[in-house]
């Protein structure tokens, strides 16, 4: 008898330090399959099976692959991999756009990618109500090695953060600042802060590459359509690479596809004949070439700079 | 009409207020004028009190301010020097430099207060990085930042890689060399200046300083800096505070801190400031799309055919579309033809050989120069199938 008042304060006592506690912010990366080497060659996809908007999503999936290349992995270049997840015909622009692992080991080995690194069931979290806020970031991801074709690393992964006048010891100008706070940078930090936790889990990658050599332009033609206010460009340089064209001093590149192995072809808008055009080259992993810069009245030749 | 604040502050704590009779004719007029359910408020008492008000409104709003991770940014760039998206530059991030002044004397006989002060505040949070740690974050979370369409950043590992295999007398100040090794266009170059907290009796003021450089590939010329420091506080300016954590707080916040929230504030500023409106800062007022359409042939596309995306929506701004994942940001220009007082873009796509897509929507973005951006998706799905 004498000790339930005891036992009262005591459970009051925890519950107040697990509330303090809370206060601060975590974030969690717990492994749940490690069962072998992870592959070099990563590419990081989009977030798959979740609720993100999509400038999170690329948020997050732009953060985990820094953390993979922080670890020494080379990373796949984002816009590339989803230009070939396109042309696959799969519809990466949707929730659950992602199909079985079989099929994606079978993508993984078209394009010589070693491991493909999912982001699954991210969600986020968010409470506000000046007495207690809580904003959260949970999710997985998942390593699938493309020649065993199975999953050879989970993670599950979080980080949150809470606040609030309940948890701030009364300082209510923090738990002001704490609810007028802008949820999306929130949310950004918040994603940063989990890939730096799973970066934290990754092992250090054992065989790191030195830069590689850089794509090449090694000739761009430009024909000029007055009357359509357009020009056709046509780009020869490294294969299996992405290609843009611009006109100089102009915002923007277009986009040209790749017709054959090494011929990158596009139209370019001009509302008035262009005197030069501008191209450059993006590999799988993201180096780009030199910016090759060719004038149009010669309409075969250019030079670089 | 008065403002919505002052107007429920006076009526609250002003006790010469006399209350007025609901329905009155001078409470329907104070409805009127603020939209809420008041007393009357005495005239005479609006001229001395409106000074007084505006005191506590920018007290209150300092105090606020103070409660945020405020960056402190100064840049200098070139003239003529801009992040172009044509330009696709390729940048290596060097390792940071750690040039924080190392922990005197006084931070090792302050310890045990420090631990006092922790356990008084029950602040159990992770102690802060060391300085030779957060200049490694500093650089990653660049590297995180700057990485995408607008430049391309090559892998921080594969650049320690090839620095690690350079001579031994090889001059790594000469930046125009290094590019030449690292086959960059442009290296960046950081040094981490401060990094900790001070302590101000009631007060504990946390920095994160740290400084940023983009020499030219070429001739090794400075062409951008960024000077960033990230600012944070903990104590009495916080808020009304007991008499022991009056005390304990600014003590407990010498030994912890979010300083992984200030690297990455510090690291979107540096971000923003060289990319400019490359990279838009999405915490900014936003542009809006009103009506978007997409004109193509309704049948599966072929090689040759056009699509045509129109948007109309704030005026100013750069606007661009993505077709499913198979090109992203392709350029839109103004419409000059639209009629008067409405903004409207106008871009095309010309399908080519080799692209293919299934059932993709057309998303269309404008990005104001000021940092705001907006996208938006079509209902209209494009297919092409293949060859």
């Amino acid at each position: 008898m004498l000790f339930a008042p005891m036992r009262s304060s005591l459970s009051a006592s925890l519950l107040g330090l697990c509330l303090l506690c809370a206060c601060a912010a975590s974030n969690r990366a717990r492994q749940l399959t490690a069962d072998a080497a992870l592959p070099v060659h990563v590419a990081v996809l989009p977030p798959a099976g979740g609720d993100l908007p999509p400038e999170l999503a690329a948020c997050l999936r732009a953060e985990v692959g820094n953390a993979f290349e922080l670890r020494g992995y080379v990373k796949y270049d984002d816009g590339w991999v989803d230009q070939r997840l396109a042309q696959a015909g799969l519809r990466p622009w949707q929730s659950d756009w992602l199909p079985v692992d079989e099929s994606m080991s079978a993508f993984g080995r078209m394009y010589g990618i070693d491991g493909l690194v999912f982001l699954e069931d991210f969600a986020v979290g968010n409470i506000n109500s000046f007495v207690y806020n809580e904003r959260s970031l949970t999710g997985r991801f998942r390593v699938l090695d493309t020649r065993a074709g199975r999953s050879t690393w989970i993670f599950d992964v979080g980080s949150s953060e809470a606040g609030g006048a309940l948890l701030q010891s009364g300082q209510i100008f923090d738990a002001v600042a704490d609810s007028l706070d802008d949820v999306e940078v929130r949310f950004r930090a918040l994603a940063g802060e989990l890939a730096l936790a799973a970066a934290e889990q990754l092992p250090r990658s054992a065989s790191t590459d030195a830069i590689g050599r850089r794509p090449e332009v090694r000739g761009v033609q430009g024909r000029s359509d007055a009357a359509a206010g357009t020009v056709e460009v046509v780009v020869e340089g490294t294969p299996d690479c992405r290609a843009f064209a611009s006109l100089p001093g102009s915002t923007g590149r277009y986009p040209l596809s790749e017709a054959a192995p090494g011929r990158y072809v596009g139209t370019l808008a001009a509302p008035s004949p262009p005197m030069a055009v501008v191209a450059v080259l993006r590999d799988r992993i993201g180096a780009s070439s030199k910016v090759f810069t060719a004038s149009l009245a010669a309409s075969a030749s250019g030079g670089s700079r | 009409m008065r403002p919505l604040f002052y107007c429920c502050r006076v009526s609250c704590r002003d006790a010469k207020i006399r209350p007025v009779r609901s329905g009155s004719s001078r409470t329907k007029q104070h409805k009127r004028a603020c939209g809420l359910p008041g007393r009357r408020v005495s005239d005479d008492r609006n001229l001395w009190l409106r000074p007084l008000d505006a005191l506590w409104t920018v007290a209150l709003l300092a105090l606020l301010a103070g409660c945020r991770v405020a960056p402190t940014t100064k840049v200098w760039r070139a003239q003529d020097f801009t992040v172009r998206a044509g330009e696709l530059h390729r940048l290596a991030v060097l390792p940071f430099r750690d040039g924080a002044p190392p922990r005197g004397v006084l931070w090792w006989l302050g310890r045990p207060f420090v631990w006092l002060g922790r356990l008084v505040s029950l602040n159990f949070d992770a102690p802060p990085p060391t300085s030779s740690e957060t200049a490694v974050t500093l650089r990653t979370l660049l590297v995180a930042r700057l990485q995408g369409e607008a430049v391309s950043i090559v892998n921080p590992s594969m650049v320690d890689q090839t620095l690690a295999a350079l001579p031994a007398d090889f001059d790594r100040r000469d930046h125009a060399a290094l590019a030449r090794a690292l086959d960059v266009d442009g290296v960046i170059t950081g040094e981490l200046r401060a990094v900790g907290a001070s302590y101000w009796l009631f007060s504990t003021h946390r920095e994160l300083v740290g400084e940023v450089q983009l020499h030219c590939g070429s001739d090794g010329a400075t062409v951008f800096t960024a000077f960033v420091r990230v600012d944070d506080s903990a104590g009495i300016d916080h808020g009304p505070t007991g008499f022991l954590s009056l005390v304990a707080v600014p003590l407990a916040a010498l030994d912890s801190g979010p300083y992984t929230s200030m690297a990455i504030a510090w690291a979107d500023e540096v971000g923003q400031a060289l990319l400019g409106n490359a990279q838009p800062d999405r915490a900014r007022a936003r542009p809006t799309i009103t009506s978007l359409s997409v004109d193509a042939p309704y049948r599966p596309l072929r090689e040759g055919d056009r699509i045509i995306v129109t948007i109309e929506g704030s005026a100013g701004a750069e606007a661009n579309f993505d077709l499913g994942t198979l090109h992203r940001e392709i350029p839109m220009a103004v419409d000059t033809e639209a009629p008067a007082g409405r903004s409207r873009y106008r871009g095309f796509y010309t399908v080519r050989a080799g692209d293919r897509i299934d059932r993709a929507p057309v998303i269309a973005r404008l990005a104001q120069p000021s940092g705001g951006t907006v996208s938006r998706r079509s209902d209209r799905l494009i297919d092409i199938p293949t060859d």
